[in-house]
């Protein structure tokens, strides 16, 4: 039996430990964890020839110690999960570790959170061109048009084998649509041959030509934008005209060559009520992710509050997931709301506000604008306010070691002057570890410098970001403690 | 036993050789799950797509919370599985 770090699982080395972590098919960090050098070394043994025997053997060579198969046994047995057998992968994606590289001083190690040396994931919006106009769009991007100064491709390459030498795991192509973009082809490439995972989300019409030579390059997956089964309904909420005629052949191609297709619906007032029969169409043409996710402020397009989704709606929506999962069991339905009660009282809201999402911006991603301009988070616009480093003339690891990025995810607190952050207690805890979504406060506020709307110190008279409540935790609501209940 | 010297070497020079004892390796390495984030769909194991069309919002969420109840974060997904497994 020959063992090997099973591919959905990935090391690399930060500082004082080393990480060890799930990536998922469409590119997210599902698991974490921060191992010692020692054990990260021992998995790195395990390269597919390897048996426990000669594991051992290889571990008593290298540190002197009385190593026996049982410790290598025990070890197995204690993480079997992050294992397979060599022979069960196909070479390709068989990846095999260097144990030199995670050596590191032994006074060096310390297993507290620490900022990565490096991003865990890139957004590249590789072009602000884009085939329709949506309404509900989040991009900062010109309608049509070329879509502004792209980087030249031989840069873009450099910058992917950057990515490669950072044992960065994937690349998030978006825009505008990466397919208007003239050498995405070249760019797609040229990623997976550097083992990165490309994850691609279109509306562009893929000829057959096109879905041919992504199967030849490798890509696992595509992802279609597919907001409405209604004709009228896509247009109003696109622009564009024979988009379903247009693009269910394009589901069709992908399925045919192998390729996985996930569909994403971003649902408004304007289409909630439709997704039985758009969920009916998806699965009958054999979709493999079904996405659902709610109508978000955005900070370009928001015209009125009637695109949001009312309660009502997202309560009908709720009820009618539960049963179209029933009706679809193989086919995957992802949800992006949360449907729980606003949190009521101050207790609630601090309880719900600690138990918030880790914001990545800056500290485990950077977003790249097509002209190499990179802020922290792809949904902040490309002024110099955000703007934190240019690719066009930066290696990616100086802008993510830039003082620049620095004072933005983590900003003096003379920024918060008036704010109710200039004196809180906990503003350095805030920014340090879970972070603070300075997207929400400047979607809700106008300013990146102050609390986003689900701190509780944050004022309520900030604009409406979406139908469900923001950073709700229903479980801590719900406890015996709550003020409401 | 080719190609290990280098590590043999290296182990030695930091202090790592010296500090192991065969019997660390025993025990799990842990994992902290995360119901995480960027993807170009917010999944069953994500949630937090905040964002609207191509890309979810950059916010990662530790899953809290016991099976079923268990909370993956604080905009969307909940978690089902385990208490270290998000899923929808």
């Amino acid at each position: 039996m020959a063992l090997i770090l099973n591919p959905m699982w990935r090391m690399r080395r930060e500082q004082g430990y080393v990480l060890l972590y799930r990536l998922t098919d469409i590119g997210t960090v599902a698991e974490q964890s921060f191992i010692h050098p020692l054990k990260a070394i021992t998995i790195a043994l395990f390269d597919g020839k390897r048996t426990v025997e000669d594991v051992a053997h290889a571990l008593n060579y290298v540190t002197g110690r009385p190593v026996e198969p049982h410790n290598v046994k025990q070890f197995l047995d204690e993480n079997s999960r992050y294992f397979i057998e060599a022979s069960e992968v196909s070479e390709r994606l068989r990846r095999r570790y260097d144990p030199l590289e995670f050596v590191m001083d032994a006074d060096s190690i310390d297993f507290t959170f620490k900022r990565p040396l490096a991003p865990l994931s890139l957004v590249y919006m590789v072009t602000n061109a884009c085939r329709t106009n949506c309404i509900y769009c989040y991009a900062e991007r010109q309608r049509h048009g070329k879509g502004g100064p792209l980087l030249p491709l031989p840069r873009v390459k450099e910058l992917i084998e950057e990515t490669a030498e950072l044992r960065i795991p994937v690349i998030h192509f978006s825009g505008g649509d990466p397919f208007m973009h003239p050498d995405i082809l070249d760019i797609l490439e040229h990623t997976v041959a550097r083992d990165i995972l490309p994850v691609i989300s279109t509306k562009c019409v893929l000829s057959e030509a096109t879905v041919d030579r992504l199967a030849e390059i490798g890509i696992p997956r595509v992802q279609i934008s597919i907001d409405s089964p209604d004709p009228d309904t896509i247009f109003l909420l696109t622009g564009a005209r024979n988009y379903l005629e247009e693009m269910i052949p394009v589901i069709k191609r992908l399925k045919a060559k192998g390729i996985k297709v996930a569909t994403k619906t971003v649902l408004t007032s304007y289409n909630v009520r439709q997704v039985p029969a758009l969920v009916d169409l998806l699965a009958s043409l054999g979709v493999d992710d079904i996405g659902l996710g709610e109508y978000v402020r955005s900070l370009y397009r928001h015209l009125d509050d009637n695109l949001f989704m009312s309660h009502e709606d997202l309560k009908w929506l709720d009820e009618t997931v539960q049963r179209l999962r029933e009706k679809y069991s193989s086919t995957s339905i992802s949800t992006s709301w949360n449907f729980a009660p606003e949190p009521k009282s101050r207790r609630e809201k601090e309880r719900a506000f600690l138990n918030r999402a880790r914001c990545t911006a800056g500290m485990q991603q950077l977003a790249i604008y097509p002209d190499g301009k990179v802020v922290p988070c792809e949904e902040v616009p490309s002024t110099p306010e955000f703007v934190v480093g240019d690719l066009s003339k930066q290696s990616i690891l100086e802008v993510w070691n830039s003082e620049r990025l620095m004072q933005l995810i983590r900003p003096p607190k003379e920024k918060f002057l008036g704010q109710p952050c200039y004196d809180c207690l906990d503003f350095y805890e805030c920014h340090a570890f879970l972070g603070r979504c300075f997207v929400h406060a400047l979607k809700a506020y106008g300013t990146p410098y102050a609390p986003p709307p689900e701190c509780p110190k944050s004022s309520p008279s900030g604009l409406r970001l979406q139908t469900s409540p923001i950073c709700v935790d229903p479980k801590s609501s719900q406890s015996s403690d709550c003020d409401s209940c | 036993m080719a190609g290990l010297d280098a590590l043999k070497e290296a182990l030695s020079s930091s202090g790592l050789a010296a500090a192991f004892a065969p019997t660390e390796l025993a025990g799990g390495v842990g994992t902290e799950a995360i119901c995480d984030t960027k993807a170009n769909v917010c999944n069953t194991k994500a949630a937090n797509c905040n964002s609207n069309g191509a890309v979810c919002n950059t916010c990662a969420a530790v899953c809290t919370g016991g099976i079923n109840a268990a909370v993956c974060n604080t905009q969307g997904a909940v978690c089902n599985g385990s208490k270290s497994e998000c899923a929808s």
